[in-house]
């Protein structure tokens, strides 16, 4: 008797360590095959992601709303060569809240020297690109403004310019120039084409 | 039994073994594509506040500087909020509080609230991210002791201060004693430490962005921090961009331009200074006086002016952001000769464009009139009618609306590969969104009159390095290509040399093509110049106030439609660092096109 269970003592000892081997090959094998359901299940995701890419955008509603005229700031103020004068841009947006607007003005070089563009509205930055015959103002509603913006011959940008001969010279605002465009846009995103105008200036 | 013995074979633990290893593999191989990398953890960025002059006294105007120590982590954007004690100090433009807020980045947002006695200050830097482990100033806030106030001026971060996607940080408040000689005192401690810093007091916009005519002279002030110590010599070295700055007398010594204050307290005997056309880099070299054989060590609680460099901008300088920032090669030795130069401070301005806001005076809302002298001509260039919706028209995925035109090649043509690396603004490792995007690379030679374009998938690393192969199978080789690089939300640009860089991100800019493309692959390394990102679908070759809308729009969104066209940094949300990102980039405007 005490030899048979001296004899099924290893047997014991041997089957536990089975029972632990079967254990981790069990593991193993989830392990293995959960990994390369997930690597694959990546790849595909790449491959999803990859298209993804290549969705088509939604494209920009353009609006033919609004108006932007010029004006000179003081109305009193005669216009002399070599001496500054402010011109106003009034804004119309049609009961739009505008986010931001690009302007595009348009003049001969020989006649101005745009000297600064001035926000007339506190909630909008101004970034400006200036060109020999030509010269961009773009504004942007600040982040932190939460007020609507919506402009009702509304002045939001003051150009300060220097005519540089006398008689009569024509600022102007230009619907589109080379890839540039006077536009408005609103909350919503939708581009706002505004009606644009000249201003004829009799400088003395 | 039968399953013991086989469990016992040792044929069966090598089966067991190996599938232990293949585990292990197949594990690193999901891991690495789950994106679970081990990587260095960065230290965690701290924020401070220091004071100039450094000790205080009543009624005494000083400015708060608000800096930050990156500790090796990278961000670009920082949102600051600290708090003040209006019973302690005052700003120095009571009219316009905003104003009293200046920064050499770009500032989306910089107010006072007098109701919550916060000082808010929003910017970004655009290029290269925050990063390095020495202090930097991000904002400097004009300030006055109140008269009669005594202790302590006390100033605490707000909890809801941000850096970058609100990163981990540490906040210290900074606490400063009324009439103390004994320095900055920040609760916890960093001092600022010894720096130089810039200032163009001629071009200076409070509260905004400092603009530069072209032909116009630009004095560039260096200044000298010595913190608490004793500075017995430095060597100061500052990088230009000579495409876009000259000197005031470039009639002969160019070095004439760099003139040393007589007050600095430095010898102006023994002095050098040396402009390097070739490097694009000004030396300077000081040493304090003697006073028999010993040197007179020079300390001051404030700013010492050093020296004026006399730059000009170019006649022909292109638009664009300019930053005048000195190499951190400089050096400020103190009495044992260590350098204790802690960093630099630089000057951005923005030639020909851009520019500061001014407030409003009034905002009239009467209908114009037609004033006298002047000749109102409206244009009548829109149809009546009203309101017409008019769709954009709708463009092939990824396909640009300004498509370049394709000139085959005369003769010749070859199967030309082109192995191109990339960097994109904003992005420095691999984003948590979209990790291949499509990039349109156009090619021209002059020489063999060849224009031709295609799109590749380019797909990042952890750096943030963007690579894609582009095959062109009928290119004639030639020696004299620019490459064109244009990005899903990038303006396009123009490169012209194989491993290009640039001193400031956003400047490089050529015209001559000086790569040789040959049959076969040819590597080309863009990754030293910022694809600027900001061109925002559906693309137009501008970033203009449709890009910044449609960011400003969109803030807080994480719909994946949205993400596709808005989400710049494919960071996985529109947030405050996009928009920054669009700014950046407004000052450059348009793409690169054929020259």
């Amino acid at each position: 008797m005490q030899d048979q269970a001296e004899n099924t003592k290893p047997e014991v000892k041997s089957s536990k360590k089975d029972s632990i081997l079967r254990l981790i090959t069990v593991l193993v094998a989830v392990a293995f095959i959960f990994l390369l359901f997930l690597f694959f299940q990546l790849r595909n995701k790449k491959q999803i992601q990859d298209e993804v890419i290549i969705e088509q955008y939604p494209t920009p509603v353009i609006l033919q709303i609004g108006s932007l005229t010029l004006q000179k700031s003081d109305k009193n103020q005669s216009a002399e060569q070599n001496k500054a004068l402010n011109i106003d841009v009034l804004a119309n947006s049609g009961e739009k809240s505008i986010v931001g607007y690009d302007l595009v003005f348009t003049f001969t070089e020989d006649e101005f020297e745009v000297l600064t563009a001035t926000s007339l509205l506190e909630d909008f930055s101004l970034y400006r690109i200036k060109e020999k015959d030509y010269f961009i103002v773009t504004g942007a509603k600040k982040l932190d403004t939460i007020a609507s913006a919506i402009f009702d011959n509304t002045p939001v940008l003051r150009l300060t310019l220097k005519p540089k001969k006398k008689g009569e010279l024509t600022l102007g605002l230009a619907n589109n120039l080379n890839k540039e465009r006077t536009q408005m846009v609103d909350e919503d995103t939708q581009v706002l084409f505004p009606q644009v105008s000249e201003l004829k200036i009799d400088v003395k | 039994m039968i399953q013991s013995k086989l469990f016992s074979n040792p044929n069966y633990r090598k089966v067991v073994i190996i599938l232990l290893i293949a585990f292990l593999a197949v594990s690193i191989v999901a891991l690495r594509q789950i994106g679970l990398r081990l990587r260095a953890a960065p230290g965690i960025p701290t924020l401070s506040f220091s004071t100039n002059p450094s000790t205080l006294q009543e009624g005494q105007n000083f400015d708060l500087m608000l800096q930050v120590n990156p500790n090796n982590a990278s961000f670009y954007a920082f949102e600051l909020y600290a708090n003040y004690d209006p019973n302690q100090v005052e700003f120095q433009n009571p009219t316009n509080l905003g104003q009293n807020i200046t920064s050499s980045f770009i500032l989306i947002k910089s107010e006072v609230d007098t109701s919550t006695n916060t000082i808010t200050v929003v910017g970004t830097k655009t290029g290269s991210a925050f990063s390095g482990s020495t202090n930097m100033e991000l904002a400097r806030v004009k300030m006055r002791v109140i008269s009669g106030a005594s202790g302590s001026v006390d100033f605490n971060w707000s909890g809801i201060t941000k850096l970058g996607s609100n990163i981990n940080k540490e906040l210290i408040d900074g606490s400063f004693q009324i009439g103390g000689g004994g320095g900055i005192v920040p609760t916890g401690g960093v001092p600022g430490g010894p720096d130089f810093n810039l200032d163009i007091p001629s071009i200076t916009v409070p509260g905004g962005t400092s603009v530069a005519a072209r032909g116009e002279a630009i004095d560039v002030q260096v200044f000298l921090k010595t913190d608490t110590q004793q500075v017995k010599s430095v060597d100061f070295v500052l990088p230009y961009d000579d495409s876009i700055l000259t000197f005031q007398d470039d009639s002969g010594d160019l070095s004439q331009n760099i003139e040393i204050d007589p007050d600095s307290g430095f010898n102006t005997q023994f002095v050098i200074k040396k402009v390097d056309t070739n490097q694009k880099k000004i030396f300077l070299a000081l040493v304090t006086s003697l006073a028999g054989q010993d040197p007179v060590p020079i300390n001051s609680s404030s700013d010492i002016l050093i020296a004026t460099v006399k730059f000009a901008v170019r006649p022909d300088a292109p638009d664009g952001v300019v930053e005048l920032v000195p190499d951190t090669a400089s050096t400020i030795y103190n009495m044992q000769t260590q350098n204790v130069i802690t960093c630099v401070g630089g000057y951005r301005f923005v030639v020909g464009a851009g520019g500061g806001t001014t407030p409003p005076d009034i905002i009239p809302s009467s209908y114009p009139t037609i004033p006298q002298g002047v000749t109102y001509t409206p244009i009548p260039s829109l149809p009546p009618g009203g309101v017409t919706n008019t769709p954009y028209p709708t463009n092939p995925p990824w396909v640009y609306n300004t498509p370049f035109p394709t000139y085959p090649p005369i003769g010749g043509g070859k199967t030309i590969g082109l192995d191109i690396s990339l960097i994109l603004q904003g992005i420095l490792t691999r984003p948590n969104q979209f990790n291949t995007i499509p990039v349109k690379v156009t090619v021209q030679s002059l020489f063999a009159q060849a224009i031709l374009t295609a799109t590749a998938n380019f797909s990042v690393d952890n750096n943030g390095i963007w690579t894609g192969q582009v095959t062109f199978n009928n290119l004639p080789e030639s020696d004299d290509y620019a490459v064109y690089i244009k990005g899903p939300k990038h303006l396009q640009k123009r490169i012209c040399e194989s491993a290009p860089s640039e001193v400031f991100p956003g400047n490089y800019s050529c015209t001559g093509g000086l790569i040789t493309l040959q049959a076969g692959s040819n590597s080309l390394d863009f990754s030293g110049v910022f694809q600027l990102a900001g061109d925002l679908p559906s693309q137009d070759g501008l970033v203009n106030s449709y890009d910044i809308s449609l960011v400003r729009n969109n803030l807080g969104n994480t719909d994946p439609s949205v993400l596709s066209m808005a989400d710049l940094n494919f960071d996985g949300i529109v947030d405050s660092q996009d928009y920054s990102l669009v700014i950046a980039s407004v000052a450059f405007r348009s793409d690169d096109t054929l020259y």
